[in-house]
């Protein structure tokens, strides 16, 4: 009878505390054997007042809102505040965080009568990056847009103008966009003057499809911003006040 | 403040996914709905319809009756579907007249027809009408998109529904054009302004319904406006064209977000309730069923009937329309609803509320097996660069062949990538690290989206899982552990309606163990109140995180004492002042042991308490905590957690028969009198490995005999004073091979 003796050691500094075992399937060879905790329990979200069975949980946050959605038997859908309070997470993951801008980029829209008016505006990557490749996307999340107007004294309200903001890449100077711009619409009332302060943000894809310039390849500079507008009554100026642009990789 | 959904279909378990700062929920009952942490939306506009009750022909004009006001005016486009003698006033007309908000006139050329009760639908498409005043040259048509303004949706976009009939051209030179006409209303609440659509530089394709015409946004109209004057020049349209695929999503039970686009299949089949045909046999009433929204497109099926009906309307919550008259009899039947399990429908690129061309519901979709071997989908898993589609024996993959955006690229393999394995439910999956676990009805599989799905429940046998039926297999759910690294498959035992047993799957060392007393109803994952990916579960009222040694779900109050009084149903405790806000302790687990040996007495799982009395159900199953229990006074209980005061995880016993063991126990000090107790965990059983191991000395051996055991084995222990502090454990392990 052969007889094999194995040694299985505990950590007791690891009483209280989970760690990994080795992933060789040997800590049971190679004398490794870790106590998982203490005590095995749960703690609870206690959802109180609702007496139905919970039939559904969908984490979601809104805004800087972090929240549960529960599902009851009764067919409803709660919206709670989940008990995980004063959590700042991103919505997205991104491969790389490029820049955040942190501040007010001005771009002002000067016109002559109707017809497109365009601005533009470049920020240079502190670090040179690859071309984005077919399909990958930036996230863009623009806290606030504040569009300054001005009306055509006519009477009645005036529908529009549509801004739209097109994001693109920059190199040797040029900006390189898509056709599939980010739209807006500021309502421009018929005042002498307005401001108007909207909260958008958005994707924007960098496909061919979108009309993109995907043969771009190699080290690129930096962002490229652009916004344009057409038929505006009598636009004077138009500033954005852009947050973080994660350059966000393949999806 | 946030408000709350309701109205939907009771009773139903529910889904949803968090996308772009918007919450997508569906149950497989009702229409998909988003909430973007203010408002509820359906997601898109609902094409405008309206139900027909009487329909009836003289000198060759049409007389139509609708059930609410229908808000069509002349020259309007409408389409008559599944009317009563649908083959004589079925088809597109344009409006006649307008004689009430509930009456219209169509000229049709026929024999004279007396009024009749009728069934059918009137799908509304309006058109505009065009004259020439001042601005662009060119040849003109117009469009009217309905469009909610109010909750633009991700990218800022709003939403819109299906566009109207385009109007009649317009040739105007130099001339802008005054368009009238425009609907005063919309059936759908959620609509605030129609968007005006023309073409360009009078230029229009040779098919105006082509979708691949250019339509450039004029206006917004808001509701209550009906005239327009276009004067803006073709170089001044902002460069925004109407889109064409904007129709609503189906109501399904299985979502996924892959490729950009949000993909739904399966459907909660209604069971239960009778149905009537009406005295129109394309309306069916229901006596004891309430039907949600959602279920247009759906079938009807009576139980035991070979025929199937799809629903075209849904006339109120007890009555549908199907698109042809019901053959049979079908007083006081029982009835199914469903929907066809082996499409898959996808919405559009990058946008959740638009799922197709107009006048084709749900235009969006791929077949699982394909024409003539069609399979139901049970589950779909997003990995990697695929949507893997799972059936009960088979998975499917469905790719993006060419561009994203494209619709068209998008496939589905004709014949299962893997064939004979596949998922029991919607949310019998979990995925970690570029691999899938799921529950097959083989057992639980890995998968990784390159080679075949890999069994890892060899060990586990076949009997758990054997004697479920489809239903049962139905509620199982997985989730994966990010604090463990662990997979917990959650199942129903014996004939119980909810999961009672769980095995957990140790991915590092590929082992296995049982937790019992406990009852997920479906996990998900989200992080902890430290920031840190942790699993919760859903357990009747509560929502619990999983492994974690904290307060153990008790929020305050009593959670350990002595027993002073009891029944079979009931503990008492006079001196407790036990947690009673809400629900008080409900679902958790109370732990009663002999206050000497630490011999378990008994697991009971906690329907309702007061400060001093807590209270199981025992008419329920012992294996979901259920059960009569005789207790004595002055046993000892806990509340909350498996009262283990360490727990070694489970480790695998080398592939050989004969085993045993000598386990070395190290204490930080001497304490006469205490005892431990210990029990082993093997091949998912336990044992009783020592009773009451008394501790006199910091060093204590103890024999564990493991002959026989085939694959894992576990300690758990619990010493009378914690004081005495667990500071070593040594186990050697003796190997008697076969002589």
């Amino acid at each position: 009878m052969d007889v094999a003796g194995l040694n299985l050691k505990v950590n007791p500094a690891k009483l209280q505390e989970f760690e990994s075992p080795d992933t060789s399937n040997a800590f049971f060879y190679n004398g490794k054997y870790n106590i998982l905790g203490a005590r095995q329990g749960k703690t609870s979200f206690n959802t109180t007042a609702y007496d139905a069975r919970v039939m559904g949980v969908i984490p979601s946050r809104f805004g800087r809102a972090r929240q549960w959605i529960l599902a009851e038997t009764d067919g409803s859908f709660r919206p709670i505040t989940a008990p995980l309070a004063n959590l700042n997470f991103p919505t997205y993951t991104p491969l790389a965080h490029l820049m955040d801008f942190g501040g007010e980029v001005s771009m002002s829209l000067a016109y002559a009568g109707v017809g497109d008016a365009t601005a533009e505006w470049f920020s240079t990557f502190t670090s040179a990056i690859r071309a984005p490749m077919d399909n990958e996307l930036f996230i863009v999340d623009f806290p606030k847009i504040t569009v300054t107007g001005l009306g055509d004294g006519s009477s009645g309200g005036v529908v529009g103008p549509v801004f739209v903001i097109y994001i693109g890449i920059y190199k040797n100077g040029i900006g390189y966009y898509g056709n599939s711009g980010f739209n807006f619409v500021a309502a421009i009332p018929n005042a002498a003057s307005n401001t108007t302060v909207i909260n958008p943000s958005g994707t924007i894809y960098l496909s061919s499809s979108a009309g993109f310039d995907n043969t771009l390849t190699g080290l690129i500079d930096g962002l490229a911003l652009k916004i344009t507008t057409t038929w505006p009554p009598g636009l004077t100026s138009c500033s954005c006040a852009l947050g973080e642009i994660f350059y966000a990789g393949v999806i | 403040m946030a408000t709350n959904l309701t109205g939907m279909a009771t009773g139903v378990a529910a889904d949803g996914v968090q996308r772009n700062n918007r919450a997508v929920v569906w149950n497989g009952r009702n229409r998909p709905r988003k909430y973007d942490g203010l408002y509820w939306r359906n997601l898109g506009i609902a094409p405008w319809q309206a139900r027909i009750t009487r329909i009836g022909l003289t000198t060759n004009v049409v007389t139509v009756t609708t059930a609410s006001a229908h808000g069509l005016a002349t020259s309007n486009n409408v389409n008559i579907f599944t009317v009563k003698d649908n083959d004589i006033f079925g088809g597109t007309f344009v409006v006649a007249s307008v004689p009430t908000t509930t009456t219209f006139t169509y000229a049709l050329t026929a024999s004279n027809y007396t009024t009749v009760d009728a069934g059918g639908t009137v799908s509304i498409a309006p058109r505009v009408a065009t004259t020439g005043s001042s601005g662009p040259s060119g040849t003109y048509y117009y469009w009217i998109v309905p469009a909610n303004k109010t909750h633009p949706v991700y990218r800022n976009r709003v939403v819109c529904g299906l566009p109207s009939a385009h109007s009649l051209a317009v040739t105007v030179n130099n001339q802008g054009v005054a368009v009238s006409g425009i609907p005063s209303t919309h059936p759908d609440a959620q609509v605030t302004h129609w968007f005006l659509y023309r073409n360009k530089n009078g230029y229009i394709t040779s098919n105006t319904d082509s979708d691949l015409q250019d339509w450039w946004k004029v206006a917004e109209i808001p509701i209550g406006t009906t005239t327009y004057t276009d004067v803006i020049l073709d170089d001044a349209l902002p460069p925004e064209v109407m889109d064409t695929h904007t129709n609503i999503p189906p109501t399904c039970k299985a979502g996924a977000v892959f490729a950009e686009r949000l993909w739904q299949t399966g459907f909660d089949v209604y069971s239960t309730g009778t149905a009537t045909v009406n005295s129109v046999t394309t309306t069916i009433d229901f006596s004891s069923a309430t039907l949600p929204d959602g279920v247009v497109g759906c079938y009807f099926m009576k139980v035991d009937d070979d025929g199937f009906y799809q629903i075209t309307e849904r006339i109120s919550t007890s009555k549908v329309c199907l698109d042809r008259p019901f053959v049979g009899t079908l007083s006081a039947a029982s009835f199914n609803i469903f929907t066809d399990q082996s499409v898959v429908y996808f919405s559009e690129f990058n946008d959740f509320d638009a799922w197709g061309m107009d006048g084709q519901l749900f235009k969006n979709q791929l077949r699982v097996g394909g024409a003539g071997a069609a399979k139901s989908a049970t589950a779909m898993i997003p990995l990697g660069n695929s949507l893997w589609i799972f059936t009960a024996d088979s998975i499917y993959r469905a790719y993006v062949a060419g561009s994203m955006s494209d619709s068209r690229s998008l496939a589905l393999t004709p014949t299962p990538v893997f064939d004979g394995v596949g998922c029991v439910g919607a949310k019998a999956w979990d995925s970690t690290d570029n691999e899938i676990y799921f529950l097959s009805q083989r057992g639980p599989m890995k998968f990784n989206g390159s080679s075949a799905p890999e069994p890892i429940g060899e060990k586990l046998g076949s009997t758990w899982l054997t004697g479920l039926n489809a239903s049962q297999l139905s509620i199982a759910v997985v989730g994966f552990s990010p604090k463990m690294n662990t997979v917990k498959f959650s199942v129903p035992q014996g004939s119980d309606t909810e999961n009672s047993l769980v095995y957990v799957y140790h991915r590092p060392s590929q082992t296995w163990w049982r937790e019992e007393f406990v009852h997920p109803g479906f996990y998900f994952r989200d992080v902890d109140s430290s920031g840190r990916p942790a699993l919760f579960y859903a357990q009747g009222a509560f929502v619990f995180e999983d492994d974690i040694g904290t307060s153990d779900g008790v929020p305050s109050g009593t959670i350990t004492g002595t027993v002073t009084s009891t029944t079979t149903s009931t503990l008492t405790d006079s001196t407790a002042s036990f947690y009673t806000t809400g629900t008080g302790l409900q679902e958790r687990y109370v732990h009663i042991y002999n206050a000497t040996t630490y011999a378990l007495v008994g697991r009971r799982r906690i329907t309702s308490n007061t400060g001093t009395v807590l209270t199981w159900d025992t008419t329920t199953s012992s294996t979901l905590g259920g059960g009569t229990l005789t207790l004595a006074a002055g046993q000892r209980y806990y509340i909350g957690p498996v009262l283990w005061w360490w727990k070694t995880k489970d480790y695998a016993i080398a592939d050989q028969a004969k085993r045993s063991y000598e386990a070395h126990f190290q204490f930080q000090v001497e304490t006469t009198p205490s005892s431990m107790w210990i029990t082993q965990y093997h091949d998912n059983n336990s044992a009783t490995a020592y009773n009451t191991f008394t501790c006199n000395t910091v060093h204590k051996k103890l024999g564990l005999d493991a002959r026989n055991f085939s694959f894992a084995l576990k300690l758990e222990g619990r010493q009378t004073n914690s004081d005495i502090g667990l500071q070593d454990l040594t186990m050697e392990h003796q190997v008697e091979k076969d002589k």
